[in-house]
């Protein structure tokens, strides 16, 4: 079966199917009935043709009397003219005796011999007439009078016969018609039925792939996409189409997978940069805070550092006097970028601060190579990072706290290190700070006091160096303690 | 590609069960048609084919032995492919038998069958239809002289016999009367009724002493048969039987019975079966009816003549049974009628 137009002709299959057998039964039928119209039709045939043969016997008998009577040659013409007229009815006839033939066919060839026989007196009588032989024509005059009454008497007798016969006939005819007409009748609506029958069927089996088809397409169109595909065993067009259809409907859903983790993957992104502009917001909204402490705390130290000065207090004055510094670098420093320089400063005013609040406790040392004292980072980085220190690393440490400040170069970053000798740090707590992600109340890791957490420090310097790997964080073990290296990139 | 071709088998499986089922009903559809054809063949087969012509000329176109003698040469010749013909079915025209016989003559039929008449005219017509080559047969009553081929005859002989026994039979006493009524004219064949009559009384009704007398009348005139009826029938001494010669006396003498209301005189007894003569023996205004075998006589006529076309040769006389029709069988020919 060619893949061409196949579902065509299948459909010309099923026409054809039903057609040409119900055209061929319309015909044959058709062709029946006209035989049997015709029988009926001709059925009273042979009356018509005996009445003719009675007209023109009666014809050639009258001229034939006239001729009798008056021997006008006139009246002898007619009679012959009128006899040769008969004598086309008469039959000839048939060599064979034995032969089959109906009782309208043998009255008719007695009917044929009595019109012979007729035909030889008539003759006879009119050439004895011509010929002046009174007793012969006397005889024959006589013979052909008898003959013409036989045969007028057998004419009448064989018409009523023939027609008796034919209206049986007719009868039979008739009925036999209306049998057949009614047996047509029934044929043909068996044929018609079949017909219908095939074409029904045919055509549903046909016509159901598509059905299935177009129900599949509307669930795929409301946007099922996971419907049973549809099976066929079709050879047709109809199966080619539901071949592109199941092929089309896997790709579909292959696109919609894609398209989706597609649109996830930007939606996490989106999400992401929206999480990083929360965190530099809330860094700076926090900064803004602190900004107003500072502010206050700054004018009020000064004029305790006034009187202090006044009282000759010279311990007090220093110390409200570097408070105020400190707070001042804060104000100075809050937005942008500071020198590692400045943000040591911080950190010296915070430790001396500290170690005044807490008797000298914090033993600080630094090491610095002073040729990168001038290089920027962001302002408060530094300082939160002692702070916590100083508040999670050697809170409530027994041994010595210290903390110890580097500045070295390596090959191509200058590195800060901010290492204390506390209680050191769980590595998930590490791997949580590292990760950016804000730490929890109950982890203790937030610096409240300051409002700037190590999530703040680290999103920072991220933002600021436009790298990853600017910060790290190590602990070697349990009272250990913690050192927090920062990675400046060397320009 | 194993599964292409199993779909494929599948769809050209479909295709060859509407086929299958398309035949199915086309069988039914061609039966019919078969049996269509086969009414009109029927139809034209219910006309029979014949081989030969015969004619049958009976002497009155009332007489029931006549019709029943036709209709048994008719149904017979028919069995055989012979077309036997009543020329005289049509009362309206009043040909005399001897015409007839011209007629079938110039018709040129294969035979004829003649209930003819001792005329010179029917001698006439039978010589020229035997000149004619057609074999022409005498029924019942001969016409003496004649060409004809074979003459079939009930023999007045064995009427007389039949009437012999009947009288034994219906006789009431031992010295019955027997009023024998004959045409003056049929003189011969009177004389074989009445040997007929006479030794069967003598050999099989030997315990009766029977009394019979002759009554010969002019048969051509009827009213002298039904005055002679009239007068024997109507007197105190009427005899116990009185016997027809032949049927056209028996119907004479019943319609003087009826005409004069004698029903229950003398046993009458006759020949000749018509539908009057049947009622007359039915309602017991006629003792019995003797008559030739119309079923022999029929299938006799058409076999002689057939024989003859086949072998040349006849039997110039043949010589048929009778049956006798009185009140017990007489239903039977009434129904027939």
């Amino acid at each position: 079966m060619s893949n061409k137009i196949v579902f065509r002709r299948q459909i010309i299959y099923i026409f054809l199917l039903t057609f040409i057998p119900l055209l061929l039964v319309n015909l044959y039928i058709f062709n029946n009935m006209r035989a049997v119209i015709e029988s009926v039709d001709s059925a009273y045939d042979g009356n018509r043709n005996l009445v003719e043969m009675r007209t023109d016997l009666d014809k050639a008998h009258t001229a034939l009397r006239e001729y009798l009577n008056t021997r006008d040659e006139n009246t002898l013409n007619k009679f012959y003219v009128n006899l040769d007229a008969f004598k086309l009815y008469i039959e000839e006839p048939e060599e064979t005796v034995e032969e089959n033939i109906s009782e309208l066919s043998v009255r008719n060839r007695a009917l044929n011999n009595l019109a012979s026989s007729y035909v030889q007196s008539s003759n006879m009588a009119a050439l004895a007439k011509k010929s002046n032989d009174i007793d012969r024509y006397m005889t024959y005059a006589k013979e052909a009078e008898n003959r013409y009454s036989y045969l007028t008497t057998y004419l009448s007798e064989v018409n009523n016969r023939m027609f008796y016969m034919n209206s049986d006939s007719y009868k039979k005819l008739s009925g036999m018609a209306r049998v057949i007409e009614a047996l047509y009748t029934a044929i043909l609506l068996i044929m018609g039925a079949i017909g219908i029958l095939i074409v029904l069927l045919l055509t549903k089996k046909l016509t159901d792939p598509l059905k299935n088809l177009a129900d599949t397409a509307k669930e795929v169109g409301e946007g099922n996409l996971d419907v049973r595909l549809v099976e066929t065993d079709e050879l047709n067009e109809i199966g080619i189409l539901n071949g592109a259809f199941n092929r089309m409907v896997t790709s579909l859903k292959d696109y919609i997978e894609k398209f989706r983790a597609s649109v996830e993957k930007e939606s996490a992104l989106r999400e992401e940069s929206i999480r990083m502009e929360t965190v530099v917001k809330d860094a700076e909204l926090k900064y803004l805070q602190a900004q107003i402490n500072p502010h206050f705390l700054f004018n009020t130290l000064n004029a305790g550092a006034q009187l202090a000065m006044m009282e000759n207090a010279d311990r007090t004055y220093t110390y409200i006097h570097r408070t105020a510094d400190f707070f001042r670098s804060r104000i100075k420093n809050a937005e942008g970028s500071a020198t590692i320089e400045d943000e040591l400063k911080v950190v010296d005013d915070y430790i001396y601060i500290i170690n005044v609040r807490y008797s000298g406790s914090i033993h600080y040392t630094k090491e610095i190579d002073e040729k990168y004292l001038s290089v920027h980072l962001p302002s408060m980085i530094l300082q939160p990072i002692v702070e916590n220190c100083v508040k999670h690393g050697l809170r409530d440490v027994e041994w010595e706290k210290k903390i110890e400040i580097t500045v070295t170069g390596e090959e191509d970053s200058i590195v800060v290190s901010i290492r204390d000798n506390g209680r050191g740090m769980k590595q998930s707590v590490i791997d949580h700070i590292m990760s950016g992600q804000p730490i929890s109340a109950s982890e203790g890791e937030i610096d409240r006091e300051s409002g700037v957490g190590m999530d703040n420090v680290i999103a920072r310097m991220r933002n600021f160096f436009n790298t990853e790997d600017v910060i790290e964080i190590t602990s070697v073990g349990e009272d250990m303690g913690t050192e927090v290296a920062l990675f400046i990139p060397k320009v | 590609m194993r599964k292409e071709r199993k779909k494929r088998s599948n769809t050209e499986r479909y295709f060859l069960r509407m086929i299958m089922l398309l035949s199915l009903f086309l069988m039914v559809v061609l039966g019919l048609f078969v049996y269509a054809q086969l009414r009109i063949k029927k139809a034209a087969e219910e006309e029979r084919l014949y081989t030969a012509h015969y004619v049958y000329i009976g002497k009155s176109a009332g007489s029931y032995t006549s019709n029943m003698i036709y209709k048994e040469a008719r149904s017979y010749g028919k069995r055989r492919g012979i077309y036997v013909e009543n020329l005289k079915s049509n009362p309206n025209v009043n040909y005399s038998d001897a015409e007839y016989v011209k007629m079938a003559a110039a018709m040129h039929v294969d035979g004829i069958i003649v209930e003819a008449t001792d005329i010179a005219e029917m001698r006439e017509s039978i010589n020229e239809a035997v000149n004619e080559g057609i074999p022409t047969i005498t029924m019942l009553s001969d016409c003496p002289g004649c060409r004809r081929r074979s003459f079939i005859e009930l023999g007045n002989y064995n009427i007389g016999r039949e009437y012999g026994r009947i009288i034994i039979n219906l006789a009431r006493t031992k010295t019955p009367t027997v009023t024998v009524l004959m045409d003056e004219e049929s003189g011969d064949s009177n004389q074989e009724l009445l040997s007929g009559i006479r030794e069967t009384l003598e050999n099989e009704g030997n315990h009766l002493t029977v009394n019979i007398r002759i009554e010969a009348v002019d048969g051509s005139k009827n009213f002298r048969v039904t005055d002679k009826a009239r007068e024997i029938l109507s007197d105190k001494q009427h005899p116990d039987f009185l016997v027809c010669a032949n049927g056209h006396d028996t119907e004479l003498v019943y319609q003087a019975i009826r005409d004069y209301n004698l029903s229950g005189s003398s046993a009458v007894i006759g020949t000749g079966f018509s539908e009057s003569l049947l009622i007359a023996v039915r309602d017991g205004d006629i003792a019995a009816l003797v008559d030739a075998n119309t079923e022999q006589a029929g299938m006799l006529a058409v076999q002689l003549l057939q024989g003859f076309h086949e072998t040349g040769s006849i039997a110039d006389r043949v010589i048929i049974e009778d049956t006798v029709i009185d009140k017990d069988n007489v239903g039977r020919y009434l129904t027939n009628e």
